[in-house]
């Protein structure tokens, strides 16, 4: 082994059982940063949204096997339904501590499901003229991460709603006709 | 500092799980490499950002720690930034050490550093000048500056450099603001 392979690499350390916290300040500065950057480096609100979204799928993919080690002893969910569940439940409670609230699906469209979750806490600093500016478009990109990395393919959109945000969750044909 | 009990000294209770942070951090980064490619511009827009949220940081300090009056010296700032304000935004205590003999220059040492969990560079050394935590060095300045304080403020080990396991921040005095300036979105 040469000298510069003495340093340990991060997969050689055991992933900490317990989760540490975090200011939400703290967080809540950075992410400001993130918005404010990526309204610079984008032209349109759509550019907006994908650089968010962007942020999240980052997260998303990674938290996905930690979540899995940790919280399910590693067992694996393989309907797209209980993956859904297991987002709502399980991630959402390890990243902000606690559930999204709710898991609908849209009467009219078989494709599209919903996970709802009232005023999340990534937009508590966001006044309620700027949805557009939603934070939410980065957890938008941590659902979309989880279920394409779980192989269930899907595109994600967010809606606003009195206080509600929906996140639209459109699968692909091949998903729900399993 | 006065007594460390009472209504308006509880910490702020809501918090979030910091690999959220850790994560969240790494994605802006890994942004900032994309958009600028070059890693010496990344180092100046991650001071920058730094800068900007430094700027704000200091008041919700304040705000939440009513009790801490203005600094008698340059040794009573570095045991605030220390104990009180890394603890209450990172929830670490950074060691500080290394004085010189005028007492205008110390060091911080971040030990373990919550935004490098989790964090590996690729080998072929491209990243080697990249200074991953220079987000701190930029919001201590930020944050001082808005108090009167100039200081300079640079990394000068972080873990991806050499064998370094830990990250290891200079802050020099440099001088008091007599004049506040407004400080503008930029």
């Amino acid at each position: 082994m040469d000298s510069e392979n003495v340093k340990p690499s991060c997969l050689d350390k055991s992933i900490p059982k317990q989760r540490g916290e975090i200011n939400l300040s703290t967080y809540a500065f950075l992410i400001a940063e993130m918005v404010i950057y990526s309204n610079k480096q984008s032209n349109d609100i759509t550019d907006f949204k994908s650089r968010m979204a962007e942020f999240g799928r980052f997260i998303g993919v990674r938290l996905l096997d930690l979540t899995y080690y940790r919280d399910r002893n590693n067992k694996r969910e393989v309907k797209f339904l209980e993956q859904m569940n297991f987002i709502k439940k399980y991630v959402w409670k390890s990243i902000y501590g606690k559930e999204a609230d709710k898991l609908e699906r849209d009467y009219s469209d078989p494709l599209i499901y919903y996970i709802m979750e009232k005023d999340p806490i990534i937009n508590k600093f966001l006044p309620n003229d700027r949805l557009n500016f939603s934070c939410a478009y980065l957890n938008a990109g941590i659902i979309e991460a989880i279920l394409n990395e779980s192989n269930f393919p899907c595109k994600t959109d967010i809606i606003h709603s009195d206080g509600w945000v929906y996140y639209t969750i459109k699968f692909d044909k091949s998903v729900v006709s399993k | 500092m006065s007594k460390t009990s009472g209504k308006y000294n509880v910490t702020d209770p809501r918090k979030i799980s910091y690999e959220l942070f850790t994560l969240t951090y790494g994605s802006f980064v890994m942004q900032l490499i994309k958009d600028y490619e070059d890693v010496d511009e990344v180092n100046k827009q991650l001071d920058t950002i730094g800068y900007n949220m430094g700027n704000r940081m200091i008041e919700d300090f304040l705000a939440r720690n009513p009790h801490i009056s203005r600094c008698s010296d340059f040794r009573e700032t570095a045991e605030v930034l220390s104990k009180q304000a890394f603890k209450m935004f990172l929830g670490i205590q950074p060691q500080v050490t290394n004085w010189n003999n005028s007492f205008d220059e110390f060091s911080l040492i971040i030990d373990p550093n919550p935004l490098t969990e989790f964090v590996e560079f690729p080998d072929h050394g491209k990243f080697e000048k990249l200074n991953y935590s220079q987000i701190i060095c930029g919001a201590i300045r930020g944050a001082l500056e808005m108090v009167q304080l100039k200081v300079e403020c640079n990394l000068k080990t972080d873990q991806n450099k050499g064998d370094s396991t830990y990250t290891e921040i200079r802050i020099k005095f440099v001088e008091i603001i007599q004049d506040a300036i407004p400080v503008g979105e930029d």
